[in-house]
C-alpha cells in the first residue's frame, strides 16, 4: 500500500488507532498490542492489503552486460569508462585519441550484439541524430565497428547533470523552469520537423550542461545510470517507479502516453512527455506518481496529476499548457510543439520573473539585437527632457536611429515607469483610425464592447506610471495629436515618447533633433583617438559582425574615418556600409562612397544632404546585391508589418531553400532585421522598405507582388479559421496576431480588382479580431472589403464576409441594427445559391440579435427556422447554439418550464461534444432556472456539474460569476442564507475582476435581488454586509470550492 | 452573437471523475465508455492478478478475462443504478468475483483433454489465499458483506485497489481526503468486528 502522509500512531492503543495505521500504510508493530476483539481482524486486513499491494509485477529483463572495458581501445577511441545503460545500451566516456576530445560511445548490451532487430535500432538511432542539426540534441560524430565486428555509435559528449538529477533537489524556480522547458521544447520542434519522434522523453534523457545549454539524449531508447527509474532509489517514498514495463512497452512509465500502450505513437506521445516533465520541473514530483510501474501506468491512464501543486505564481497559459499536453485522449491533447511553444510563451511573457527582460515591468520590448552603440550624452538629455515634460518627440530624418533610440530610452526606463513600458510600432499602420487600436494591441488591451476604446485605454492608464512610446508617427501625425491629447489630460502618471520626422507641435511637448553621430573631422589619428567618435565605434561594432577578423588598426583607421565621413555620420547608412566589410576592406568601402557622394549636390550638413546620403547608401548597398535579388528584395516590400519565410516564398515565388539563401544575403547587408522565435521574422527597417517600396513602384512589377502577397494573406486567413476554434487555437493566433498588420493592409489597400481577397480575409478572420477583442478593427476592415466596387456580386464569399460583417456588429448595442442588415442580407444570398449552413449560421445571428433587443417573438422564429436546419444537417455544434438562444429567449420571456427544456437538452449536447465551456454556461443556466421554479433539488445537480466543470476550466472562465450567482440563489432557497451572502460577495468580485457588467434585464442577473432580500431580512442588514464582504474577499478559486462544499453539505 | 452563446473558442482541457464518464456512458456516450474502461481497466487487471487462481492468473488469461468480463458489463451499464464511482467498482469487482467461480466451475467439468493427467486442483490459490489462507479470506468477505455499501467500497477501494485517500474522496464522494480516511479507519474496525464476531 502506498504511504500517505497521516499521523503516526507508534503505540496504537485502540482499534481506531490501528486501523488509521493500517489505511495511512503506516507500520503496526503488533508485538505491543493487547489482546481485544476485532485485533485479529485487523491483522487480517493488513495482511490482505499487504498481500494485495506486494503483488508481483509481470518482470523484465535482466541488465545488460557490459562489453567493453576500461582502458580498451575501439580503433582511435579509448574507453574510459561507463556513462550509463539502459535495455537497448550501454554508454561509455571515450576519448578520441586523433582529436584529443572526449566522446561518448554507445554500444549493444552483450547478447545483443549480433541481434538483428538491435543493430537495425543501432543504426536507425545513428540515421536519426544524423539528420537532426539543433544544439539542444548532441550530435553524432559516427558510427563504428569493431575488429570483433561489433557496431558502437560515436557522439557528442555533453557534460552537466540530467534534468533528472537536478529535480532529485527539488523543484526549479519558474524562470528556470520555463527556460528549460522553452529550449526542451524547441529541440523536440526540431526533430519533428525532421520527422522524428523521440518516444522516450524523461528527465533522465535531458542533459543541462554548465553553459546552460538543455540537450536532449537517447533517441534510441537507452537510460543513463543514475537516473533513479534504473536504480534501487525506486519504490515507496521516492514517488518514483522501477521501469518494470521496459521489455513489452518502448518508453518509460510515468512519461509514455496512454495511447502509447496501445501501440499508437505520434509527435503528441512527446508533448504528453514533456507535460510531465514541465510538471515535475514546477513541482519537483512525477505527475504520476506510483510506487509500482503499475501504479504509474494506472495513473497515466486513470488519474489526473494534482494541479494543487503548481506553484500559485504559474501563469494560467502554462497550467493550460501542462493540462492540454496530458490530456489522455490524444485528439484532445495539443497536436504540435508549435501549440505548446506558443503557450509557453504567454507563459514567459505572463510571468514576470521569466520575462524577456529582466524587469519585473510589464513591457513589450522586443530583445535588442546588436549591441547599442554610444549616445551616453544623449540619452541623458533624452531622460531630463522627458523627466520634465511628459512628452518627448524624437525628430530627425529617416536613418538617423530615431527607432533605436528610442527603444533604448524605454528599456532605461523600466525600473522607472512600473506600471508598464508598451512600445507601438505605427509604421505599418496606414489608417489613422487605426492609432488607437494599435496602441491597445500592444498593450493588450482588449477593446469592450459598448465602451470607447479610449475610454478602455484611459482607465488602464489613469493612475499608472506608464511610459508609451509611439514609434514612426508621421504619416498618422493628426491621429497622433489627438490621442495623446486624450491621454496626457487624464492620465497623471503617464510619459509619452514619440518618434518622427518631424514634432506633434503640441502645447508642452519637448522635442529632440536626433543628432547624427559625432565624424572625425580630419583623416590623421591613430584607432585609439578615432575610437571615441561613436560613428567610428559604430562601423568598427557592426563591421566586426560582418568580418568576424575586423579590427582597427593603424593600417585601416584613415578609411574609417573617410566612410564616416562621407556618410555624415548617419547611423544606418553606417550600417549598411559596415555590413559590406565581409567582402571589401575599408579603402574599398571608402573609395566607392567617396565616388557616390562626390555626385550630390545639396549642401553638406543640411536635412536634405543627409536625405540624399542615406539615399545613395542604400543605392549603393542594393546595387551590390546579386543581380537574382534585385526583385526580390523589392517585392518584399509589400509586407508592411514583415514577414516569415512561408510569406517569403509565396511572394518571390521560390524554394525554401532559395528564399532562405535570399534572407541570409539580405540580412548579411543589414538590409532585414531577423527576430528568432518559434517563427523567425524578417522585416525591413522603415526607411529601408519606403526605398524598396519606391523601387517596387518604378519596377512595373508590383501588379504581380501585390498579387502574391494578397493571395498569400487571404489563404493565411482562410487556413486560420477553422483552427481558431480546435485544440492549435494559441498558436494560430499568435500566427495571426504576427501578420495582422499585413492582412489589415491587404484589404486597406485593396484595389476593384483585389476585392477577392479582401472578402476572403474578411470573412475568415471575425474570430481572431473576436477573441483578442479587435471588434472595431475588425469592423472597419470588413466594412472595406464590403464597399470595393468589385465587392458587389452576391457570391458565397460577399456572404460570408457579410456575416462576418454581423458577428463583429452584433457584439454592441448601437451596432445590432446594423448587423442585423448584414444577416439578412447575407442570408438572402446564401437562400438563393442553396446553402443551408450558411442560411442556419445568418438564421442564429438575427435570432440573437432579435433578443438582444428584447424583441423575443421575432428572434424565437428565427431561431427555430436555424434550429430545423442544424437538426436536417446533423449539425450537433449549431443546434446547441441555437438551442441556447432558445432556452435564452424563452428565459428572457419568462417561460421557464420552455426555457429549461431547451437549455437542457443544449446541455446534453455539449455534454456528447465534451465542449467543457458550453457546459459550465449551460449547467449554470439549467440551475438558475430551477431554482427559480423552487426546485431545489433539481438545481443542486447541474449547478454541482457547473463548479466541477469550472474547477478544470479555470476560475477566470466567465461563467465562475454565474455559477456563484446560481449558487447564491440556490443557498438562499434552502435558506442557507450566510452561504447565499458569501456567494453573493464572490460573485461581486469575480464579476469586477472580469470587467463584466450585468443589468436588471439580464435574466442571469434577475434573482439576485429577491434572494439577497431574503437574506437581509434574515440575517439583518449588517450581518449580511459582513457575510457579503467575507466573499468578496475570497479569491475565485477559494469561492467556487466553498460553493462546491455547501452544496454537498446542504 | 449572444455574448452568451455556447462558448465560442474556449479550447480548455476537459476533465471527467469517474462519476461524470459513468453517467455519459449511461446515456450512451460510447467515447466516454471508452475512456471509463481505460482509467478502469489496469485497477481491476491490478487486483484481478492477485485475487484469480493462480491458474487463470497465469499468461494472459487474466488480462482477457478482465476485459471479457468488463466489456460485457460495460454493455449493459444502463441498467446500472449510478451511485458513484465506489459503488461502480464493487459492483464490477462483484461480477469478476462471479465470473471467476463461473469459469472454475466450467474448467472443472470440461479438463482441457490433451492435459488430462496433470489434473488441475480445484482449487489453484490465489496470490491472496496464499498469502492469508483460504478460510480467512472467507471469513473477510463474508463480514465485509455485512457491511453498509458505503463501508464496503471504502475498504475495497484502500485494501484491494490501493485508491490514495484523495481519490477515495472524489470516488465516495467525501469532501477531502482526510475526511475519506477517516470513514476509511471507520469501516476497518467495523468489518474486523465482524471478523472476529464469527
Amino acid at each position: 500500500m502506498k504511504p500517505e502522509t497521516g499521523p503516526q500512531s507508534d503505540k496504537p492503543d485502540d482499534l481506531a488507532g490501528i486501523a488509521e495505521a493500517i489505511t495511512d500504510g503506516t507500520r503496526v508493530d503488533w508485538g505491543q498490542i493487547g489482546d481485544s476483539r476485532g485485533l485479529s481482524g485487523l491483522k487480517l486486513i493488513e495482511q490482505l492489503g499487504q498481500a494485495y499491494a506486494g503483488a508481483p509485477e509481470p518482470e523484465a529483463s535482466a541488465e545488460p552486460a557490459t562489453i567493453f572495458q576500461p582502458g580498451e581501445r575501439l580503433g582511435p577511441y579509448r574507453i574510459e569508462g561507463e556513462l550509463g545503460r539502459g535495455g537497448m545500451g550501454v554508454v561509455y566516456l571515450a576519448r578520441d585519441l586523433r582529436l584529443d576530445r572526449e566522446v561518448a560511445v554507445k554500444a549493444l548490451p552483450a547478447g545483443l550484439t549480433s541481434n538483428p532487430v538491435a543493430l537495425e535500432r543501432l543504426a536507425h538511432e545513428a540515421r536519426i541524430l544524423a539528420s537532426l542539426d539543433h544544439p539542444g540534441i548532441a550530435v553524432i560524430h559516427g558510427m563504428e565497428e569493431t575488429a570483433e565486428g561489433a557496431r558502437f555509435l560515436v557522439l557528442e559528449r555533453v557534460r552537466g547533470v540530467t534534468l533528472g538529477a537536478r529535480l532529485r533537489t527539488g523543484a526549479m524556480p519558474m524562470a528556470e523552469a520555463l527556460n528549460v522547458a522553452t529550449q526542451l521544447g524547441e529541440a523536440l520542434q526540431a526533430a519533428h520537423e525532421g520527422n522524428v519522434i523521440h518516444r522516450d522523453l524523461k528527465p533522465g534523457n535531458v542533459m543541462l550542461t554548465a553553459s546552460g545549454r538543455v540537450k536532449v539524449l537517447d533517441f534510441g531508447l537507452a537510460r543513463p545510470a543514475g537516473d533513479s527509474s534504473t536504480t534501487g532509489e525506486s519504490g515507496p517514498g521516492t514517488g518514483r517507479a522501477p521501469d518494470a514495463t521496459q521489455s513489452s512497452l518502448e518508453g518509460t512509465a510515468g512519461y509514455v502516453s496512454p495511447e502509447r500502450l496501445q501501440g499508437i505513437a505520434d509527435a503528441r506521445a512527446d508533448v504528453f512527455a514533456f507535460g510531465a516533465v514541465l510538471y515535475e520541473c514546477l513541482t519537483g514530483t512525477p505527475a504520476f506518481p506510483g510506487a509500482t510501474s503499475e501504479a504509474v501506468l494506472a495513473a497515466v491512464l486513470a488519474s489526473d496529476p494534482d494541479f494543487s501543486r503548481l506553484p500559485a505564481e504559474t501563469p494560467e497559459s502554462i497550467r493550460q499548457l501542462i493540462a492540454a499536453s496530458l490530456e489522455k485522449d490524444p485528439d484532445r491533447r495539443l497536436a504540435t510543439m508549435d501549440s505548446v511553444l506558443a503557450l509557453l510563451r504567454r507563459g514567459r511573457a505572463a510571468s514576470p520573473a521569466a520575462a524577456r527582460t529582466a524587469s519585473s515591468t510589464p513591457n513589450n520590448l522586443p530583445p535588442e539585437r546588436s549591441r547599442f552603440v554610444g549616445r551616453a550624452e544623449v540619452l541623458q538629455d533624452c531622460e531630463s527632457l522627458l523627466a520634465s515634460g511628459r512628452l518627448l518627440t524624437l525628430t530627425g530624418p529617416g536613418g538617423a536611429g530615431k527607432t533605436r533610440l528610442a527603444l533604448r530610452l524605454a528599456a532605461r526606463a523600466l525600473a522607472r515607469a512600473r506600471g508598464g513600458v508598451w512600445f507601438v510600432d505605427l509604421s505599418a499602420v496606414a489608417e489613422p483610425s487605426r492609432v488607437p487600436f494599435a496602441v491597445a494591441e500592444a498593450m493588450g488591451v482588449r477593446e469592450q464592447p459598448g465602451i470607447p476604446l479610449a475610454r478602455t485605454l484611459l482607465d488602464r492608464l489613469r493612475d499608472a506610471d506608464v511610459l508609451l512610446v509611439l514609434d514612426n508617427c508621421e504619416h498618422v501625425l493628426e491621429a497622433c495629436r489627438s490621442l495623446v491629447l486624450d491621454l496626457r489630460d487624464g492620465c497623471r502618471g503617464l510619459t509619452l515618447l514619440a518618434t518622427g520626422r518631424e514634432a506633434l507641435g503640441l502645447e508642452g511637448e519637448r522635442s529632440y533633433d536626433v543628432p547624427m553621430l559625432p565624424v572625425p573631422e580630419d583623416a590623421e589619428g591613430d584607432p585609439g583617438t578615432l575610437m571615441r567618435y561613436e560613428s567610428v565605434e559604430l562601423f568598427v561594432d557592426r563591421a566586426a559582425l560582418a568580418a568576424s577578423d575586423f579590427a582597427l588598426d593603424g593600417g585601416n583607421a584613415a578609411d574609417v574615418a573617410r566612410i564616416c565621413r562621407s556618410l555624415d555620420g548617419i547611423p544606418l547608412a553606417i550600417e549598411l556600409a559596415a555590413a559590406r566589410a565581409h567582402v571589401l576592406g575599408a579603402r574599398e568601402i571608402a573609395d566607392r562612397l567617396d565616388r557616390m557622394m562626390g555626385l550630390l549636390r545639396a549642401e553638406p550638413g543640411t536635412v536634405s544632404r543627409r536625405h540624399a546620403t542615406l539615399r545613395a547608401a542604400l543605392d549603393w548597398s542594393v546595387d551590390a546585391l546579386p543581380p537574382e535579388a534585385h526583385g526580390s528584395f523589392r517585392a518584399l516590400s509589400v509586407f508592411v508589418g514583415g514577414w516569415d519565410l512561408a510569406g517569403a516564398k509565396a511572394v518571390l515565388g521560390c524554394s525554401d531553400l532559395e528564399a532562405l539563401d535570399l534572407l541570409d544575403t539580405l540580412a548579411r547587408r543589414s538590409l532585414v532585421t531577423v527576430a528568432r522565435g518559434a517563427g523567425t521574422r524578417y522585416r525591413y527597417l522603415e526607411p529601408i522598405r519606403q526605398f524598396a517600396a519606391e523601387r517596387l513602384a518604378s519596377s512595373g512589377e508590383e501588379g504581380n507582388a501585390r498579387a502574391g502577397f494578397l493571395a498569400y494573406e487571404a489563404a493565411l486567413a482562410e487556413r486560420a479559421e477553422p483552427q481558431l476554434l480546435g485544440p492549435e487555437q494559441a498558436a494560430w493566433l499568435d500566427r495571426i496576431g504576427a501578420e495582422h498588420q499585413n492582412l489589415l493592409a491587404a484589404i486597406e489597400a485593396a484595389g476593384a480588382a483585389e476585392a477577392e481577397a479582401a472578402l476572403r480575409i474578411a470573412g475568415s478572420l471575425w474570430r481572431f479580431w473576436h477573441i483578442r477583442g479587435h471588434l472595431r478593427t475588425g469592423a472597419a476592415a470588413v466594412r472595406r472589403a464590403l464597399s470595393l466596387p468589385g465587392a458587389s456580386a452576391p457570391t458565397a464569399l460577399r456572404a460570408r464576409a457579410l456575416y462576418a460583417a454581423g458577428a463583429l456588429a452584433a457584439f454592441d448595442m448601437e451596432g445590432q441594427r446594423r448587423a442585423r442588415e448584414y444577416f439578412e442580407e447575407a442570408l438572402s444570398i446564401f437562400r438563393a445559391m442553396g446553402e443551408e449552413f450558411g442560411a442556419a449560421r445568418c438564421l442564429t445571428g438575427l435570432g440573437a440579435v432579435a433578443s438582444a433587443r428584447r424583441e423575443f417573438a421575432e428572434g424565437a422564429a428565427r431561431l427555430e427556422e436555424a434550429q430545423a436546419l442544424y437538426r436536417k444537417l446533423g449539425d450537433l455544434r449549431g443546434l446547441a447554439v441555437t438551442l441556447n438562444n432558445l432556452g435564452a429567449a424563452a428565459w428572457n420571456q419568462g417561460d421557464l418550464a420552455r426555457a429549461g427544456e431547451r437549455i437542457g437538452e443544449a446541455l446534453d449536447l455539449a455534454r456528447s461534444a465534451g465542449d467543457l465551456g458550453n457546459i459550465a454556461q449551460l449547467a449554470v443556466a439549467l440551475s438558475m432556472i430551477r431554482t427559480r421554479r423552487a426546485d431545489a433539488l433539481g438545481a443542486a445537480a447541474p449547478l454541482r456539474e457547473a463548479l466541477d466543470t469550472l474547477g478544470s476550466l479555470g476560475a477566470r472562465h466567465s461563467s465562475a460569476a454565474g455559477a456563484l450567482l446560481a449558487a447564491g440563489e440556490l443557498a438562499a432557497l434552502e435558506q442557507r442564507y450566510v452561504d447565499a451572502a458569501r456567494c453573493f460577495g464572490a460573485a461581486d468580485r469575480v464579476l469586477e475582476q472580469l470587467g463584466l457588467v450585468f443589468d436588471d434585464a439580464d435574466v442571469w442577473w434577475k434573482g439576485r435581488s429577491p434572494a439577497l432580500a431574503a437574506v437581509r431580512a434574515a440575517l439583518g442588514d449588517a450581518v449580511s454586509e459582513a457575510h457579503l464582504a467575507a466573499g468578496a474577499k475570497m479569491d475565485v478559486e477559494a469561492a467556487l470550492r466553498a460553493a462546491r462544499r455547501e452544496l454537498d453539505r446542504g | 452573437m449572444d455574448s452568451r452563446a455556447p462558448g465560442e473558442g474556449d479550447g480548455a482541457k476537459p476533465h471527467e471523475t469517474t462519476g461524470v464518464l459513468i453517467a455519459r456512458a449511461r446515456a450512451g456516450d460510447t467515447l466516454a465508455g471508452q475512456r471509463l474502461l481505460a482509467r478502469l481497466l489496469p485497477v481491476l487487471r491490478h487486483w484481478a492478478r492477485n485475487r484469480f487462481p493462480s491458474r487463470i492468473r497465469d499468461a494472459r488469461d487474466t488480462e482477457d478475462l478482465v476485459q471479457e468480463v468488463l466489456l460485457r458489463a460495460f454493455r449493459r451499464i444502463d441498467s446500472f443504478e449510478n451511485r458513484g464511482e465506489g459503488a461502480f467498482l464493487a459492483y464490477l469487482r462483484q461480477i469478476l468475483l462471479n465470473a471467476v467461480r463461473d469459469e472454475a466451475r466450467r474448467s472443472n467439468r470440461r479438463p482441457t483433454p490433451s492435459r488430462l493427467e496433470e489434473t488441475i486442483p480445484d482449487t489453484a490459490p490465489s496470490a491472496v489465499e496464499q498469502a492469508i489462507g483460504a478460510d480467512r479470506l472467507r471469513r473477510f468477505e463474508e463480514a465485509l458483506a455485512t457491511l453498509p455499501g458505503e463501508q464496503q467500497q471504502a475498504v475495497i477501494l484502500r485494501i484491494e485497489f490501493g485508491y490514495s485517500h484523495a481519490r477515495i474522496a472524489e470516488a465516495l464522494g467525501r469532501p477531502s481526503a482526510d475526511a475519506a480516511r477517516v470513514m476509511v479507519a471507520r469501516a476497518l474496525v467495523q468489518l474486523a468486528r465482524k471478523i472476529d464476531e464469527a
